[in-house]
């Protein structure tokens, strides 16, 4: 039916496409409005109090988050339309006490706008609108004039009709002033949802008081979620019958910590999805939400939305070619040609990476929920698996499954008799698990026997890490008469360790990669015609680089002749492996003429101790994945010299916690070379506060042993 | 200076896009040819306008590739046409980190090439502002085989414009060939130009690419001061707001040379560096008192408000074009051209002397002046005429780190006291970077400088005090240098690495193509005394490391106190030259690693 078809092509197709834009129009429309709307919250100005002026640059005395979003239906030639106009606005009143927090807000981008076009159709605007005044401590208000904003615009002419954003420099503002200023989007949409709108209950700066107020039509369907521990809203309705939802906040902290922070699972924030489901040209799924203001406790509907949509998708209404089943048999059959003694596991692997190979090559261009369902068809027509489903899981840097307020969050994937297949990295084989997923919880949309999906009963506990992330870094240390520390470096990542350097893989090398383990005739391979070797190495040589000084060595170190031994593609050569060298000036040094000094430690990581208040803490401790990372560090002795049995045994250390542990030890092999060992290992990818000192015991221990040296005294015999 | 964002943004896009490139005639993508044509025309006697042609033609070799060719415009330089075969075009505004708004923008032509095929890109533009036509920067963000630049001079302005070389290399030419016409046709050629890469270290590209001058459009240094000064605004009517703050200024002030500076320091620390160079702002300063009112402005804009002030407290004070050190290769006299200068200062004219005063370095001192503007030639206003003065230099050893700490040994940590005194450029930079920060953000930025180059230690009390009248920040703090006494049997090992200097650094030669400068030369002194632990002893003293080449000069030593508790450690490093050429960047590195040597050494304490 067109309806159908109309919105599913609007939510595949959807796009903002940059339009003549209001100009400035629209900030000095909506001013009035903004500054009207709760204003005797502003009234009062706040003193900051002590603790606060010496922790911050700015501290922001009065907040305002406000959403609303209104209901309208006209009646047209053509149909009844409806529409949904979003009104989302921040106010704040800071308080500047010192020169960075003036020049952070000094300049101020804002004015950009988009029309939303379907089909070459408009169904919707958005623009953004800024506005400002400055609060001098005589008293005198100075009001900030938009129309000084400079226009930076595309076109061949500087022409402000096609500007992009708007760019303005506050002026006057300085250090003990008050910035009361406010950023405003507004949206309308024709028959079709406006964009989710996200509200954080936090700022760069510590904020005294902050209320969030949102007021909606009774038409409208409004979901929300409450995240990371945001408390869920006060409901209500205003005199007009609107819905309405509040909250208030006093004395929000900043937050300090930047080290191995995960933002999105630290901050509270509200998610807010508005549905328009009015309208007449539109199928809504069965579903479908009545109107009101409804916080999303559970996921559970959303679930059911993604349910109706997965099998909706089998319309015969809106059915076309399907060109990507026929593609991914030929691939699959390809695969089994070469490899007839694939077990099951083995072809379902090769499934799902040929189905991203369609996919990402561009071949089949399909969306994630679509290409999750077409796969799961065929693993099941094709009956590769017992049961089969569609999976769908949260990356670590989302909200959780269990949180999701929409069903286009989450990632889509295949599942297959208890094996789960996601859109990883490019590094993550089939059989391996995408860091950003590990922890995370999985649903299956199992397919009955009439190959309709069901609601996600088997929701796994979580999705366990791959089962081999280990750094291993073999490095051989070589000094010569001249001072210079000459070092061979065998490198080994596995698992979702690989993710580390997988920014050394095109997608030109992966799809090669893929179609030599899918054993694809030449005939129908992609064009590889942009294979730049040259260019390939050196940037390869640029990453391993950055890695090496972040891994390894962090002093000034030269980094050459990188050979990649295996890039970790296929499973045939699962892990990343490297091979490099690198020089190191001037770092045997002497002690009192006698002795020589090797410092083996820096080449085992070197870390920086945290410092001052790096060393407290605030959130929980977020990780790549679980690890193990290994160096073998071996040194052979400068000749005239023995080892320091001392030295060597003072470069011994062991500790072991429930966060995870730090061993070194050093041994003279059976070549009399010294061999230094170190083994660092977290046991979780996420580490609660809880554990912050036990965390920090082994930061303090590999920066600790960052100093740590072997010494060679003359050999007297 | 509308000329100096020019540069920037050529640099930009000259220097920044390709920052992976190997740099070779290997490359995958190359510039087979070049041709840039400049063709000057003339209107009653003087230059009116200049149309640019520039044509390149591509080759990718070995694997399809996308040519990003790309060229700048603005308000006074057009562009008329761009066109390359299948090629996606944009124009794009430029919004570059320094200047908050000058209307610059880029045309981008993303070219598709199969390997082992040609495109050929053609841009073609056109100079509305003839004086801007001074200097063309000759560099490439591709390897370009041959490079062709063709400058076209009528008849009528053969007599007085001047086309030369600047910095050419041995695989560049330049030739004038007369026409018959009268006219005449400047060509540069250049082969096998490599493009050019940010090195560590490496100067200005303005200061080592080679360039071609145009000269003459001024008749003389006058006649460009003449075409200059109108854009400096008479400050005739002034906001109630410049009065009161001027007589707020001169009531705490009886002495004209201390108004000055005083002047200086509230413009500095009170009006925000906003670079807005649209149109007529790169050459005009914005009126005095909006730039007050608005607390913000370019270099232009506070050195007219210093002048204003100034003036209204009656100080002869005036603006002064400058070129900055490290940034524009030529002065006034030797170049009468916009591209002698990018910068703008004010100058107080008295009858012994003209004080210098940079409304833009936010955190200078009063009577400090800055390297950047340091020895450099300005051009003072004067009426209808001019004067050339070159800027004081401050004396030496105005720059400086001077560190000492006092420690003792407990357990396998160094543990006591450090300072750190940081004297003119040096102590501005720590004040302009604490600016840029948090407090919280400030004590970590304060521990980590006190604790370079170690990783390991423990900072705690550390206070910054500045000083109002000299260019002087003073760091304490207590420190424990954790593992920097190491035990091993019955020796303790002291690693004190004593030179702890950011600046000498050991350059990678391995591709190098760039000299090297310093921003500033300077004087580091570090000194130890460390409490020798009772029953202890020093073995070995290291040799004393002494320095005086023509790169660096300075010593590392180490002696015992007379009563011998107290291990003394002195080391003192200066460099010698600020500029040094590639060719002899190796001996440097071996001077540099002298020095570094010498401070890894370790000292091992034995029982007595």
């Amino acid at each position: 039916m067109k309806n159908l078809a109309i919105f599913l092509l609007a939510l595949v197709l959807g796009c903002p496409l940059f339009a003549a834009p209001p100009g400035l129009k629209f900030s000095k429309d909506i001013a009035p409005k903004v500054w009207e709307t709760h204003a005797e919250l502003f009234d009062a100005v706040k003193e900051v109090p002590d603790s606060l002026r010496s922790e911050a640059s700015a501290v922001v005395l009065m907040a305002l988050d406000y959403i609303e979003a209104k209901f309208d239906a006209r009646p047209s030639m053509e149909y009844d339309k409806t529409y949904v106009r979003k009104l989302v606005f921040t106010r704040r009143m800071v308080k500047m006490l010192d020169q960075k927090a003036v020049d952070g807000y000094s300049e101020q981008y804002f004015g950009q706008f988009s029309k939303v076009k379907v089909l070459g159709f408009k169904f919707g605007e958005i623009k953004n609108g800024f506005g400002a005044r400055i609060l001098k401590p005589d008293g005198r208000v100075l009001d900030v004039d938009v129309d000084k904003a400079f226009a930076l615009a595309t076109g061949k002419k500087a022409d402000a009709k096609k500007a992009v954003v708007h760019k303005l420099s506050i002026p006057g503002l300085e250090v003990g002033d008050i910035f009361d200023y406010f950023i405003c989007d507004e949206e309308w949409m024709q028959d079709l949802d406006v964009k989710p709108v996200a509200i954080a209950i936090s700022d760069t700066y510590p904020t005294m008081e902050e209320h969030f107020i949102g007021n909606f039509s009774p038409q409208l369907t409004v979901e929300y979620g409450a995240l990371n521990g945001a408390p869920w809203l006060t409901q209500g309705t205003d005199g007009s019958g609107n819905n309405t939802v509040e909250a208030t906040f006093y004395n929000l902290p900043m937050l300090h910590d930047r080290l191995y922070v995960n933002m999105s699972r630290v901050l509270p924030f509200y998610l807010f999805h508005i549905q328009n489901n009015n309208s007449l040209i539109r199928d809504y799924f069965a579903s479908k939400r009545l109107e009101g203001v409804s916080p999303v406790v559970s996921s559970v509907m959303v679930f059911k939305d993604i349910q109706h949509r997965l099998n909706a998708m089998d319309d015969p209404r809106i059915k076309i070619g399907d060109t990507f089943t026929p593609a991914l048999k030929r691939l699959v059959a390809d695969f089994r040609k070469a490899n007839p003694d694939a077990g099951k596991d083995a072809v379902l692997d090769a499934t799902w990476r040929a189905a991203r190979y369609l996919q990402l090559s561009g071949k089949e261009p399909l969306d994630k929920t679509e290409l999750a369902r077409r796969t799961s068809r065929f693993v099941r027509n094709q009956k590769l698996a017992d049961s089969v489903g569609v999976a769908i899981t949260c990356s670590r840097y989302m909200p959780e499954l269990s949180n999701i307020t929409h069903f286009m969050q989450p990632y889509f994937g295949l599942y297959a008799d208890g094996h789960l297949y996601f859109e990883s990295g490019p590094v993550t084989l089939p059989s391996e698990t995408d860091a950003d997923f590990i922890g995370e919880l999985a649903g299956v949309y199992l397919m009955d026997n009439q190959a309709s999906f069901q609601m996600p009963v088997e929701k796994r506990n979580s999705i366990p890490p791959s089962r081999n992330n280990r750094m291993t870094f073999d490095v051989r240390l070589e000094t010569d008469s001249d001072y210079m520390i000459s070092c061979r470096h065998e490198i080994v990542l596995s698992g979702s360790c690989k993710d580390e350097l997988q920014s050394v893989i095109t997608q030109l090398e992966w799809n090669m990669a893929t179609e030599d383990y899918l054993a694809v005739p030449e005939s129908r391979r992609a064009d590889s015609g942009s294979y730049d070797e040259k260019e390939i190495k050196k940037k390869t040589e640029e990453k391993v680089s950055e890695f090496v000084y972040e891994n390894i060595c962090d002093e000034d170190v030269k980094v050459t002749d990188v050979e990649v031994l295996s890039r970790g593609l296929k499973p045939s050569e699962p892990d990343m492996a490297i091979r490099c060298r690198t020089r190191v000036p001037d770092l045997v040094r002497e002690a009192g003429g006698e002795e020589l000094l090797v410092p083996v430690g820096i080449f085992a990581g070197a870390r920086r101790r945290l410092d001052g208040v790096e060393r407290e803490r605030q959130t929980d401790i977020s990780l790549s994945c679980p690890m193990q990372v290994s160096y073998n560090i071996t040194v052979p002795v400068p000749e005239g010299y023995v080892p320091d049995t001392s030295s060597l045994e003072y470069l011994s250390s062991n500790h072991v916690n429930v966060a995870g542990g730090f061993y070194s030890d050093a041994v003279v092999n059976d070549k009399g070379e010294v061999v230094v060992r170190v083994r660092k290992r977290f046991n979780r990818h996420d580490i609660p506060v809880s554990l912050w000192s036990e965390f920090l015991e082994l930061h303090d221990a590999a920066a600790s042993f960052s100093g740590s040296m072997i010494i060679f005294v003359k050999d007297n015999s | 200076m509308k000329n100096s964002w020019i540069l920037v943004v050529l640099c930009s896009l000259f220097i920044g896009f390709k920052a992976s490139a190997t740099g070779g005639k290997d490359d995958n993508v190359i510039a087979e040819s070049e041709k840039i044509t400049y063709v000057l025309s003339e209107k009653y006697g003087a230059m009116e306008s200049v149309k640019c042609v520039e044509e390149t033609e591509y080759s990718a070799s070995y694997a399809d590739a996308t040519v990003e060719a790309s060229t700048y415009y603005n308000d006074f330089l057009k562009i008329d046409k761009a066109s390359a075969p299948g090629a996606k075009k944009m124009y794009l505004p430029i919004d570059n980190g320094d200047i908050f708004y000058d209307g610059s923008r880029v045309c981008v032509l993303s070219m598709p090439l199969k390997k082992g095929t040609r495109g050929k890109v053609r841009f073609e533009r056109t100079y509305r502002d003839v004086s801007q036509f001074c200097d063309l920067l000759l560099a490439g963000k591709y390897f370009t085989k041959i490079s062709t630049v063709e400058i076209h001079v009528p008849r009528t302005l053969a007599g007085f414009i001047k086309v030369s070389p600047y910095k050419f290399t041995d695989s560049m030419t330049f030739r004038r060939v007369d026409k018959s016409d009268g006219g005449a046709v400047y060509i540069a050629e250049t082969r096998d130009r490599k493009p050019m890469k940010k090195e560590d270290g490496a100067p200005d590209a303005r200061m080592i690419a080679p360039q071609i001058l145009i000269t003459g459009h001024f008749s003389d240094l006058q006649n460009l001061y003449d075409y200059l000064h109108p854009f400096v605004p008479e400050e005739d009517e002034v906001s109630d707001e410049l009065l009161a703050l001027a007589a707020d200024l001169r009531a705490k002030c009886a002495d004209d040379r201390a108004l000055v500076d005083s002047t200086a320091t509230w413009v500095r620390r009170n009006i925000r560096y906003v670079g807005i160079e649209h149109g007529e702002y790169g050459m005009k300063p914005f009126p005095a008192s909006e730039v007050l009112a608005s607390r913000s402005g370019d270099c232009k804009g506070s050195a007219n408000l210093i002048k204003t002030l100034l003036r209204r407290n009656g100080v002869d004070a005036r603006v002064a074009w400058i070129g900055t050190r490290g940034r524009v290769p030529f002065t006034w006299d030797s170049v009468a051209a916009i591209c002698s200068g990018n910068h703008m200062i004010a100058a107080a004219v008295f009858p012994d002397t003209i004080l210098f005063r940079d409304g833009t370095t936010t955190n200078s001192a009063p009577g400090f002046i800055p390297p950047s503007i340091a020895g450099r030639q300005a051009m003072v206003e004067n009426g209808d005429s001019l004067m050339l003065v070159t800027v004081p230099e401050m004396p030496e050893g105005t720059d400086y780190i001077r560190l000492f700490s006092k420690l003792r040994v407990d357990g396998d940590d160094l543990k006591g006291d450090v300072e750190l005194s940081l004297g003119g450029v040096y102590g501005m930079s720590m004040l302009s970077l604490f600016d840029g920060l948090s407090p919280r953000q400030r004590q970590l930025a304060t521990s980590r400088i006190i604790s370079y180059p170690k990783n390991n230690s423990e900072i705690s009390g550390a206070t910054v005090t500045s000083s109002d009248t000299s260019q002087l920040t003073v760091l304490k703090a207590s420190v424990s240098d954790l593992g920097a006494a190491r035990r091993i049997g019955e020796r303790i090992y002291l690693d004190l690495r004593p030179v702890r200097d950011r600046m000498l650094a050991y350059l990678d030669l391995t591709e190098r193509v760039s000299d090297y400068e310093l921003p500033f030369a300077y004087l580091s002194v570090f000194d130890y005394e460390v409490e020798i632990p009772r029953g202890y002893k020093v073995r070995g003293f290291p040799a004393a490391l002494s320095v005086d080449d023509p790169w660096y000069k300075g010593c590392v030593e180490y002696s015992v106190s007379p009563d011998g508790r107290t291990l003394l450690c002195h080391a003192e490093i200066t460099p010698v030259a600020t500029y040094v050429p590639l060719q002899h960047l190796e001996a440097r590195n071996q001077t540099v690693r002298r020095i570094l040597r010498s401070s890894k050494l370790q000292l091992a304490l034995i029982p007595e």
